[in-house]
């Protein structure tokens, strides 16, 4: 069958224009945060967890703390505190009303950006388009669903807890949810170690064969079984914050080991070697 | 490779070549140890730079591809 070289320049064009637009929006991206990872319970906007060095902390709000305001605007959801705080700049004070212990207290906290952790440089070079379109429309749409707060240094030790923001985005903003990390980015997070694996392996890249059953399943079941593992963590986020902290970081290990085995696989698969 | 006769098109998969030995390099440099419980230092970090060449070598190849086939 005779190809034409129009649609693999529009191809590529595409691939080139979404990577450029990922960096873009990558350095200008605004995001601010408190520290606290709040939850809507039936009594409220509740302080599930509270992460070390951060204004939160350091304002001495805790655990069961119930956001009642912030700056004098009543705090009803969850996505009530995402979107006043995508409102501020980083280094702005914003005003807390909490109830403890049955007292009102007013807190005065002062925001800070959000760190970008130890994965930013391979977040934002991971080579997938569908990854890049993702990043580029969630953050054009100003939603993140998931942000992984972790300490300056990288990976956590065990004395040092990754803290895990789970915010849901305001509805003005659903579509930037679908495009982002659970409609597109973690199918394309979880494909490309297959992507990796399989075309190192035919003689060209744009021919379809790759070994045998045993080879494709070797390639695509873990991604099957970490795709379906982040769905059920994400499903269960709610009920133990602890517990889904602890799995994320299982299956973050996990996913970076699938896709150096299926790099690996590739290099030594390479028929130009 | 040894089914490509033309030039350009080992040129191309040579790109290919390399691409994949900077995959093994992240893999080895930053995946594995990531995965292992180790920090992340900057050396480590900066190893996935080579990554973001590796659609740019998969794409050339496919235009280079594409162009024989059209021929």
């Amino acid at each position: 069958m005779r190809v034409g070289p129009v649609l693999p320049v529009l191809v590529v064009s595409g691939l080139l224009c979404l990577g450029i637009a990922n960096i873009s929006a990558r350095a200008t991206w605004h995001a601010v945060e408190d520290g606290v990872l709040w939850t809507t319970q039936p009594e409220g906007v509740v302080a599930a967890d509270v992460a070390a060095d951060t204004p939160a902390a350091a304002e001495g709000i805790k655990r069961g703390d119930l956001l009642l305001a912030i700056d004098d605007r009543p705090v009803q959801e969850m996505s009530d505190v995402v979107e006043m705080l995508r409102a501020e700049e980083a280094g702005q004070t914003v005003r807390y009303t909490i109830l403890r212990l049955g007292t009102r207290e007013v807190v005065d906290v002062r925001i800070a950006p959000i760190p970008s952790g130890a994965r930013a440089l391979y977040s934002c070079l991971r080579p997938s388009a569908f990854s890049r379109c993702s990043s580029a429309a969630r953050c054009g749409c100003g939603v993140h669903a998931t942000l992984r707060r972790c300490t300056s240094s990288g990976w956590p030790s065990p004395s040092r807890r990754l803290h895990v923001l789970v915010q849901r985005p305001p509805r003005s903003a659903r579509l930037g949810l679908l495009l982002g990390r659970r409609g597109l980015d973690a199918p394309a997070a979880a494909a490309l170690p297959a992507f990796h694996a399989r075309l190192p392996r035919t003689g060209a890249p744009v021919d379809g064969r790759f070994g045998g059953p045993r080879d494709r399943a070797l390639v695509y079941v873990p991604a099957a079984l970490l795709g379906v593992a982040h769905v059920v963590a994400f499903a269960r986020s709610s009920a133990d914050a602890g517990r889904f902290v602890r799995v994320l970081e299982t299956l973050d290990r996990l996913e970076l080991l699938y896709l150096a085995g299926c790099l690996i696989a590739g290099l030594a698969a390479s028929p130009a070697r | 490779m040894r089914e490509v006769r033309s030039i350009t098109g080992r040129r191309q998969l040579r790109w290919i070549a390399w691409a994949r030995r900077s995959g093994g390099a992240f893999a080895l440099g930053y995946a594995l140890p990531f995965a292992l419980g180790v920090d992340p230092s900057l050396p480590m970090q900066l190893s996935a730079i080579p990554l973001g060449l590796i659609p740019l070598a998969y794409a050339s190849a496919i235009v280079a591809i594409a162009s024989w086939t059209s021929r």
